[in-house]
């Protein structure tokens, strides 16, 4: 039987979100180390940091309740098979 | 890091204008990342709407909020790097010098410039009928030697920047004209 704990997917998001953060980062490092961090810049950046952190939370939200311990099975004794 | 440090500006260097492209010409890739992030909500009023089923399953409904919450965030960022490409492409333009930068992408960026005085003739033109409303068009810069001619693309106001550029590349030549003439007259 061939299963997969919903946390990985969890855990999968989390890794993805990292390496989102990390470029985030640079972006915003790039804008301020070269001296063009005008009022314009820090608009488009207030809203786009905004709309992340609205997507962030609204995932959060969403999945508050969500048992992440589930197991997903992939391949039971009958066969191919989704959910358990 | 500033400005003054990008373009290493000398003691009595003065940067008069930093010219970007005309921000109309960016809306259009405003509105793609607009509609491509819209994506994800559509397609989950849909699902909810029409198969509530797939959105109630504990698994298949978490999988799929974290695949859109993921693309969210890849549009947002995105979008953000291709703000600072366009944010950061720009003309300096100082008392002495032209200042090309030209952001490729994030993480490639190429400085080149030219002393004023070597300008032989700056060209302004604005072509089209959206161009004309909102008073942007091409900027092209041609230098003594064998370097190419320049071409600036979308410059705002390029009839006013080009009169600025003449000026400034005149006041240069008289300046530097002087400066050759002191120097001279000290060897002598």
């Amino acid at each position: 039987m061939i299963t997969i704990p919903l946390f990985v997917f969890l855990i999968a998001y989390l890794l993805y979100l990292f390496i989102f953060l990390l470029f985030s980062l640079a972006n915003v490092y790039h804008i301020v180390s070269t001296g063009t961090f005008t009022g314009v810049a820090f608009v488009v950046t207030a809203i786009t940091t905004a709309g992340c952190i609205a997507v962030l939370v609204t995932t959060y939200y969403m999945l508050v309740d969500i048992n992440w311990y589930s197991n997903l099975i992939l391949l039971g004794p009958g066969g191919f098979v989704l959910f358990q | 890091m500033h400005l003054n440090e990008i373009i290493k500006q000398k003691p009595n260097e003065v940067i008069v204008a930093v010219v970007r492209r005309h921000p109309l010409t960016y809306v259009p890739s405003v509105l793609l990342y607009v509609v491509i992030g819209l994506i994800p909500i559509v397609l989950y009023f849909f699902i909810k709407q029409f198969s509530p089923d797939i959105l109630a399953n504990n698994y298949i409904g978490a999988i799929i909020i974290l695949i859109f919450s993921a693309f969210e965030l890849s549009v947002a960022l995105f979008f953000y790097s291709s703000f600072l490409v366009y944010y950061l492409d720009m003309i300096i333009i100082t008392n002495d010098r032209f200042v090309e930068v030209s952001q490729r992408n994030l993480f490639s960026r190429s400085v080149s410039e030219f002393n004023l005085y070597k300008i032989q003739d700056v060209t302004s033109e604005i072509v089209g009928v959206i161009p004309t409303l909102f008073n942007y068009g091409n900027i092209t810069v041609e230098t003594a030697g064998e370097g190419e001619n320049l071409t600036f693309h979308a410059i705002g106001s390029p009839h006013e920047l080009r009169r600025q550029i003449v000026q400034l590349a005149d006041e240069n030549r008289k300046m530097n004209h002087e400066e050759l003439s002191e120097v001279n007259e000290a060897h002598v």
